[in-house]
This record gives structure tokens, C-alpha cells and sequence, in this order.
């Protein structure tokens, strides 16, 4: 596909230059017009975009209200009665409210209640959110098909990560792994020595959503002793594993917390610019933020983390 | 205790306490979201500012239709859109307004900072140390940005480290000496503009040579030294500006090109040529004029230069220049005399770009577009949604520290540590946030920990009227002082004064601190300084001396005092609340528009450094 660069472009018009003044002053004319000529897409594993609205025409009125130059589709599969995700997706509320206000031109946001119906269309970016993480990394390898850069993040209580992954024509990029690679099929020796502790909370979730016990459903408080043996035996190294209260926090709800949804979801828009634009290093490939539970709560961090002979090809 | 630091506990905490957000911009807008998102139900917000259009590109509680309302009480509306049960006070005011008083902050659990100027943040900073309620202050610029926590005897107050002074240009080398576009900016911005079109000296940035040692302000500063004829009757506006260009960039420059002293060690300045002059002239009687008799708004969309990061040849910006003088002469004659340099006033960006490129002309230096002349004479301050957003979180996440820690003493003392935390941009090792613990208070500082401030200045010239406004209220950041020596009163302040105090006051603001009846103010002397709106109160140790060479007669020096203060970057002209900027004062390096992130040096977090 075409890619931002070499598509046609015309210059910013007087009122796009008033109303985006503040940003071009950060980033520049040929950043703001690339963002304007991208296409996003954005796929959510649940219903409810928080404070951008609940319905297909809610979440339209409100996007159209905020930037009404955007090329804007819609879309949210209905749900059937009694399989209603229970939480706000308020960290993909953020990031599609972060993306209309830079300006992004043509923007696709799709609410699926079940990945195996996933329409995916060409995109520059696609970005996915869900809080079950087995469902998370099937999608994103749905979309990674059709998009040159794919990202994936999740806020579950405290704890938030983002996973990047780049790909060419639908191909991988050297070095780039899927999400399922990063959490369960790195050895301990590949991995960085002091490795964010969420990367332990995420691997002995996915462990605990692959068992034959979980029947593919995301962990919830009472599997904290399981996730905790889990944790046990996916990770050899002590130094690796997750503090209790981390995986607590994890654990104890799917609802998110707005706070830490608000820090990844900011991060993550970033990284959706820099990608569009070319300017700037892309998180490579995950980024970490946890706000309490654990020694390095409070600092978000990027950390590349893949098995050694994905480095190799 | 793993009770307290859970997602439950924190939504718990926000339930019952109620938070003041002192502004609704940039931060404030991402703030209220989020706080009304997680639970925060008691929410007190104020902000003096109205919409403007360049908010709304990070501003999202505010929609085109809004401009020209109070950001408050959008805010507050759009707020409870996203939860209607949320109890929200809007405040469309100035936070130094009296009934902002100490009782008042004294009915919060926390105070959060969305501010953009650092004076209302030095006064929101001694109104919670007074209140002892704790503050949680941020600011953004760009990609970077910064949330502190500010807890009274526990972690150093916001005035505690110094602060960054505004940049400053030595007055010669903007009157005589310019060597790069800024000097050509402010020069015509501050001096040629106000000669023009305005009445009292307006901006600040140009400064007496001696600015930085004294802190202290440009009154007085003499403007009438261009000298430009004036309009006479009947003179066509564009012939009158053919006139000015030719004073001001003909024969001024000719005069000072002979000055062979000045110019021993750097070119002389070309004066601009008729030849110039005579073609912009040409382009304005040449352009295409439209169908109404409407005033244009801008000078150089009415020459058809729309494209505004375009630089004008010399002889486009003497035509701007031409067209911007006729229209500010004659299209807004009735505010002739009382004009200033406004970012947002077209007619003035257009004439400063022009003036400002011709004077880079004559001496050699490289134009610039009128979007880059609009943000450095504007002071624009780079701003996105994203940062602003991340830096919202982070204050929600503090605040949530602070409220546990009210409800729960003694327990889980390491989770609820207060961080300071930067917010990184392409930082090493992939810090994007960078968390240090807050330093103690700094015992120097005269704020928080009563440290004694000394002044040296000369006693014999300084009034009393210098040391209230100058010292006092704007290097020292009181609000309404009382200055007292012994047990004589020399000063007071407040609308509960009766007229013959006023007088009084009035008349010893004019004498000489040495020549104040009672005791009077000399080497040596103790002044106590109070101000009851702040609760707060400072020694000031005086030591006279004689100016040094080349100072300032009426020069002082504070010392003990955290640097950086000095009435703000566009001095006492300014518009109250230029509300664009998410912080005009962050201690974070701003960055070149549009720089090539990649490869680009690696920059280090920004140090903190205590003053010595
Ligand atoms: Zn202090």
C-alpha cells in the first residue's frame, strides 16, 4: 500500500493552520500533514468507548463534534443480551480522542465482540484493545495482515502495557515477533536482565488463559493462586517474576483505571504519530506502566523482548 | 496492606474528598476527564479564561461553538456529561481574587495544578502551604512535562528550586546590534510597534543591560529614541509609511553605520534602498482590491502572501509593511495610541513579521516566515493533546496517593510515596516516564521555611514605592505586603483602608527608604514583611550600597530569593491569562518545530538543581 510518504499531499489550509497551530509548532507542517492523509484503524474487543459514548451514533455525534474534517467509519457489532463486556474501554477512549484531536484524516474504530468475525481493512496503523489476551493476540495477527504497523495495549486495574509490532505487505519485519512469541517463547537468558515486572504479570496471564483449567477465559481474583504458580513455572528466574501485589492488582478487576488509561493512552497516540510521520523512534516492543504493586511501578519503560533468534533473521 | 493501593481503594478514596483544579486549558480539560472518570465526585474548578479557536486542538471538553465562553463552565458542563452524578463548582475568576482566601483552599483534601504562568502558581503554592493542604503541580511544553508533589514540612514547595528566567536581550543589541531574528523581532515588536501605533511602552524583553544582576523592571524605559516624523494632515497612511521606512531604515541605519567604533568587530548595517521602498510601495497600489469597503484583516492576505511559512522577499515585506501601516491607520483609527503586540491580532503579527524582516535585511541576517515571527514574538508555547493527557493521569494517580494516605496513616507507607515524575521524549534506555522521589524542603527557601531574604540596594534612591512594587510584589511574590521596621508601620495595603491611611501611604510611597519618617530603612535595617492573604510573612535584611560601575543608580539584588521572578516574560503589559500555553515557566527545553527525531541527540531528563 501506499505508503504516507509518497501519497499525494497538499499543504494545510488557513483554518486547519489556526485550529492545529499549537501542535504544528511541536511536530510541523509535514508531520501534520501526513497525520491528516493516514489511515487508522482502531478494532476494540468490547462495547462501551467510555467517554466518547456507548452507541454507534453516540461515539459518531462525538468524534464528528471534535474533528469534523475526519474521514470517519464507525462501526459496533451488536451484542447479544447477556454477552455484554462489563467495563468502559476507557484506554482505547483515550487514544481514539488523542487521534482525532492531532488531526488523523480517515479513522476507522470497530467494536467486536468476537474476533473470528474481524473485518480488517488496509490501514497505516491499526491499533487493538482487549483485555483478554489470548483474544488480543489473535486479533492483532488478523490486523497485522493488513497494516504496517500494528500495536496492541490493554489497561486491566493499575496495570497498562502496549506491544508493537512493524510489518511490510503483510510480512513481519526481521526481527518482529507476534505478541504470543514475546509472552511465552522467550527463554529467561533472552531476557533483559531487569525486565519490567508486568512482563511476568502478562506471561502468566496468557499461561493461565492457555490452560485446559481457564477454557480461554481471561484470569479474574480468584485465579490469583494459580497465576501465581503459573508465574512459578513460566519463569525461571526469580528476578523476572512478578511481586504478589502486582499480579493482585492485575488481577482483581477488568474495569480499568482511568488514571493509568489517561498515561498509556497519551504514550500510545504518540507512538501512532511517530509512526505516521516517520520522525522519532517507535517503541520496540513493549512498553510497560504499572501505577502501584511493584518496585517499578510509576515508571513506564520500553523494553524490546523477543526470543534471540528472531534477532538473528 | 495490599488493600489500599487496589483499583477499589483508590475509586474509594476519590468518593468522599473534595479536590480543587485550579484551571481548565490545557492539563485542566484532560484532568477534569479523568477525575470525573474515576470517582472524584466533589470538584471545585477555576479559571479566569475564555476559549479561544487554538485550544481546541488539545482542549476536547471545548467545541467551536464555545469560543469566546468561560473555559470553567464548559468545562464544568462537559465534565458532567461524562458523569452527571458528579458535584462540580465552576469558577470563572482570577485565583488571587479574595474570596479565594485560605479558609477557602482550607475546604479541599488537595489542591491540582493546571496553571500557565508562574505567578499564579507561586501564589496558589503559599496559599496550600498556608492551608496546609498538599498541591500537586504540572506543567507541559511540547513532548515534555512534569508532575510534583508539594506537601507542607514534607517535600520542598514549588518556590523551594529556582526557576527558569525568561530570556532576556541586552537593550543595545536590540536598538543597535542585532544579530539574530529575535533581536529584529523584539526590536520591532516592542519598540517600533508601540512608537507607532501604541501609547506607553508595552513589552519587556528588551531590557536595560544590568536587567539580570537587579531583577528589577524597564519603567522608564525611554522609547522616543526612534525618531520618526510624525503623520501630517492629510498624508496618505501608505505615504506616511514610506516616510517611516525611510527614517527608520534609511537614514537611522546610515547614521549608525558611521558610528565606526561600533562596527570595529562586525559588518555595519546596509540602509534599506528607495529601490525597496519604491517597489513595496508599487505592490500595495497594485493589488487587486475587493468589491466591499470591509476592513481587511490581514496585511499580507490581502497582497495575496498566504502562505505563512513562506519568508518575503525585502520588497514583499515593504509592502506588508506599507499595507499593514494604512489598515492600522486608517482602518482602526480609534485604537490608534493604545495598540499592542497581540498573537492573535493578525494586522499586528503581519507588521512585526514585516518590520522585523526588514531590519534582518539591512543587517545581514536571515528572514523568517511570519508562522515562526508569530510564535517567537508571541511566546507561544508548543502544546499537544497527548502530553497534556499523560500528565493528567499522573495527577490523578498522585492525588489518589495523597487521599490513602490521609485515610490510612501509617499503613503502606512505600506504595503511597510521592514521586515527581518527567515525561520523556525519545529519553535513553527508554524511560518515557522518569520518576524521582521529591527533595525535602529547601531550608533557604524564605517561602516555606522562613528563611530571612537579604536585598542589597541603594537606600538613599530606592523609595518605598519601588521596594513595595518592585521588590516586594513582583521579585518576591506577595500579593498585598505590609512593611513594617520596629514599631513603624511604613506600609499597608487593601481596600479596608481609609482615605487619609491611603494618603498617607501615597506619600511616603515616594520617599527615599533612608528618609521614611520613624525608622527609617537603611544598612542594616530589619524589615518584616507580611501578607496576610498569603499567611506569610519574611525578614528582609537590608544592606545598602553604591551602584557599581555601569549599574543601574536604582539597582537591587535579592539574594536568599528563588531566582527567576520577575513579573513575568511579558511584563506588566501582558494580557492577564494568555490562556494558550499549558506552562510559560516548566523547566523543560523546548524543542526545534518539526526537528528529525531520529538521530537527534539523546536529551538528558531535565536536572533539577538546588540554588547554592
Ligand atoms: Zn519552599
Amino acid at each position: 500500500m501506499a505508503s504516507p510518504t509518497d501519497r499525494h499531499r497538499e499543504g494545510l489550509t488557513r483554518e486547519e493552520e489556526e485550529l492545529l497551530d499549537r501542535q504544528i509548532r511541536v511536530w510541523g507542517v509535514d508531520t501534520q500533514c501526513a497525520i491528516r492523509d493516514s489511515v487508522v484503524s482502531v478494532v476494540v474487543l468490547g462495547d462501551d468507548l467510555s467517554f466518547l459514548g456507548r452507541t454507534k451514533a453516540e461515539i459518531d455525534a462525538t468524534l464528528r463534534d471534535m474533528n469534523p474534517r475526519c474521514n470517519l467509519i464507525v462501526e459496533v457489532e451488536e451484542v447479544a443480551e447477556g454477552n455484554q463486556k462489563p467495563s468502559e474501554r476507557v484506554l482505547a477512549a483515550e487514544l481514539i480522542k488523542n487521534l482525532t484531536l492531532a488531526g488523523i484524516g480517515n479513522l476507522r474504530v470497530s467494536l467486536v465482540s468476537d474476533v473470528s468475525r474481524l473485518q480488517c481493512e488496509r490501514s497505516d496503523v491499526a491499533i487493538v484493545f482487549g483485555t483478554n489476551l489470548r483474544e488480543t493476540c489473535e486479533a492483532t495477527e488478523l490486523v497485522a495482515a493488513k497494516a504496517s504497523t500494528v500495536l496492541c495495549s490493554t489497561v486491566r486495574g493499575g496495570c497498562g502495557y502496549a506491544f508493537l509490532r512493524r510489518h511490510e505487505r503483510g510480512e513481519a519485519r526481521a526481527g518482529g515477533v507476534p505478541l504470543q512469541t514475546a509472552l511465552l517463547d522467550v527463554p529467561a537468558e533472552d531476557l533483559p536482565r531487569r525486565v519490567n515486572k508486568m512482563y511476568g504479570v502478562l506471561r502468566a496471564a496468557l499461561a493461565f488463559e492457555r490452560s485446559e483449567k481457564a477454557g480461554g477465559r481471561a484470569p479474574g481474583a480468584a485465579d490469583l493462586d494459580a497465576v501465581a504458580e503459573l508465574s512459578q513455572s513460566e519463569i525461571s528466574l526469580e528476578r523476572h517474576r512478578p511481586p504478589l501485589d502486582l499480579l493482585r492488582n492485575y488481577l482483581e478487576t477488568q474495569a480499568e483505571m482511568p488514571a493509568v488509561s489517561a498515561v498509556v493512552g497519551g504514550s500510545l497516540a504518540q507512538e501512532v504519530i511517530k509512526a505516521i510521520s516517520g520522525k522519532g523512534e517507535l517503541m520496540d516492543n513493549f512498553y510497560f506502566f504499572s501505577a502501584y504493586g511493584s518496585p517499578d511501578s510509576g515508571e513506564a519503560k520500553v523494553e524490546l523482548i523477543r526470543p534471540k533468534e528472531a534477532r538473528a533473521t | 496492606m495490599s488493600g489500599t493501593c487496589s483499583v477499589s481503594g483508590a475509586r474509594e478514596a476519590c468518593l468522599g474528598s473534595r479536590v480543587l483544579c485550579v484551571g481548565a486549558g490545557g492539563i485542566g480539560c484532560e484532568l477534569l476527564k479523568t477525575l470525573v472518570l474515576s470517582g472524584f465526585s466533589n470538584i471545585t474548578v477555576i479559571d479566569m479564561d475564555t476559549i479561544e479557536v487554538s485550544n481546541l486542538n488539545r482542549q476536547f471538553l471545548f467545541r467551536r461553538r464555545h469560543v469566546g465562553q468561560s473555559k470553567a463552565k464548559v468545562a464544568r458542563e462537559a465534565s458532567l456529561r461524562i458523569n452527571p452524578k458528579a458535584k462540580i463548582v465552576a469558577h470563572h475568576a482570577n485565583i488571587k481574587e479574595d474570596q479565594f482566601d485560605v479558609d477557602f483552599f482550607k475546604s479541599f483534601d488537595c489542591v491540582l495544578n493546571g496553571l500557565d504562568n508562574l505567578e499564579a502558581r507561586r501564589h496558589v503554592n503559599r496559599m496550600a502551604l498556608a492551608a496546609s493542604v498538599p498541591l500537586v503541580e504540572s506543567g507541559t511544553a511540547g513532548y515534555r512535562g512534569q508532575v510534583t508533589v508539594h506537601i507542607k514540612g514534607e517535600t520542598e514547595c514549588f518556590e523551594c528550586q529556582p526557576k527558569p528566567i525568561p530570556k532576556k536581550y541586552p537593550v543595545c543589541t536590540i536598538r543597535n546590534t542585532p544579530d539574530k531574528p529575535i533581536h529584529c523581532i523584539v526590536w520591532a515588536k516592542d519598540l517600533l510597534f508601540p512608537r507607532l501605533f501604541g501609547g506607553e511602552a508595552v513589552g519587556a524583553e528588551a531590557e536595560r543591560e544590568d536587567e539580570g544582576k537587579n531583577g528589577g523592571e524597564d519603567e522608564g524605559k525611554d522609547r522616543s529614541d526612534i525618531e520618526v516624523s510624525e503623520r501630517a494632515e492629510g498624508q496618505p497612511a501608505v505615504e506616511y509609511g514610506c516616510v517611516v521606512l525611510r527614517e527608520v531604515y534609511g537614514d537611522a541605519i546610515a547614521r549608525l553605520a558611521a558610528v565606526e567604533d561600533m562596527w570595529k568587530d562586525r559588518e555595519p548595517p546596509t540602509p534599506l534602498s528607495s529601490d525597496v521602498i519604491a517597489a513595496g510601495r508599487a505592490i500595495v497600489q497594485g493589488r487587486a482590491r475587493g468589491g466591499d469597503d470591509k476592513v481587511p484583516t490581514s496585511a499580507s492576505l490581502a497582497l495575496g502572501l498566504s502562505d505563512s511559512h513562506a519568508t518575503w522577499s525585502a520588497e514583499q515585506s515593504a509592502a506588508v509593511f506599507l499595507m499593514a501601516v494604512e489598515i492600522l491607520l486608517d482602518g482602526h483609527a480609534d485604537r490608534v495610541g493604545k495598540l499592542g503586540f497581540d498573537k492573535e491580532f493578525p494586522l499586528s503579527v503581519d507588521f512585526v513579521t514585516a518590520a522585523s524582516n526588514l531590519r534582518s535585511h539591512c543587517y545581514g541576517i536571515e528572514p523568517k516566515s511570519s508562522f515562526d515571527v508569530k510564535g517567537m514574538a508571541g511566546n507561544i508555547i508548543h502544546a499537544i493533546a497527548t502530553t497534556n493527557a499523560i500528565i493528567s493521569g499522573l495527577i490523578v494517580l498522585e492525588a489518589q496517593k495523597l487521599l490513602l494516605r490521609g485515610l490510612r496513616q501509617d499503613d503502606d507507607g512505600a506504595t503511597l510515596t510521592p514521586w515527581t515524575t518527567f515525561v520523556q521524549h525519545n529519553p535513553t534506555g527508554g524511560r518515557l516516564l522518569q520518576r524521582i522521589k521529591p527533595l525535602p524542603p529547601n531550608p533557604k527557601c524564605y517561602v516555606c521555611s522562613k528563611a530571612q531574604v537579604v536585598m542589597e540596594a541603594n537606600t538613599g534612591l530606592m523609595t518605598l514605592g519601588r521596594l513595595v512594587d518592585d521588590v516586594l510584589r513582583k521579585a518576591l511574590a506577595f500579593a498585598e505586603p505590609t512593611v513594617t521596621v520596629g514599631s513603624t508601620m511604613h506600609y499597608e495595603c487593601g481596600d479596608d483602608l481609609e482615605e487619609d491611611e491611603r494618603e498617607r501611604y501615597d506619600a511616603l510611597r515616594k520617599r527615599s527608604l533612608g528618609d521614611l519618617p520613624g525608622d527609617p530603612i537603611g544598612h542594616g535595617s530589619l524589615v518584616q514583611v507580611e501578607d496576610f492573604s498569603q499567611e506569610m510573612s519574611v525578614e528582609l535584611l537590608v544592606c545598602h550600597r553604591e551602584p557599581r560601575e555601569g549599574e543601574d543608580p536604582d539597582f537591587f539584588e535579592v539574594k536568599g530569593e528563588v531566582k527567576g521572578q520577575d513579573g513575568g516574560r511579558g511584563g506588566e503589559d501582558e494580557p492577564e491569562g494568555e490562556g494558550d500555553s499549558d506552562s510559560d515557566d516548566l523547566c523543560v527545553v523546548e524543542e526545534a518545530v518539526g526537528e528529525k527525531r531520529k538521530g537527534a541527540g539523546q536529551e538528558e531528563p531535565a536536572k533539577r538543581q538546588r540554588a547554592s
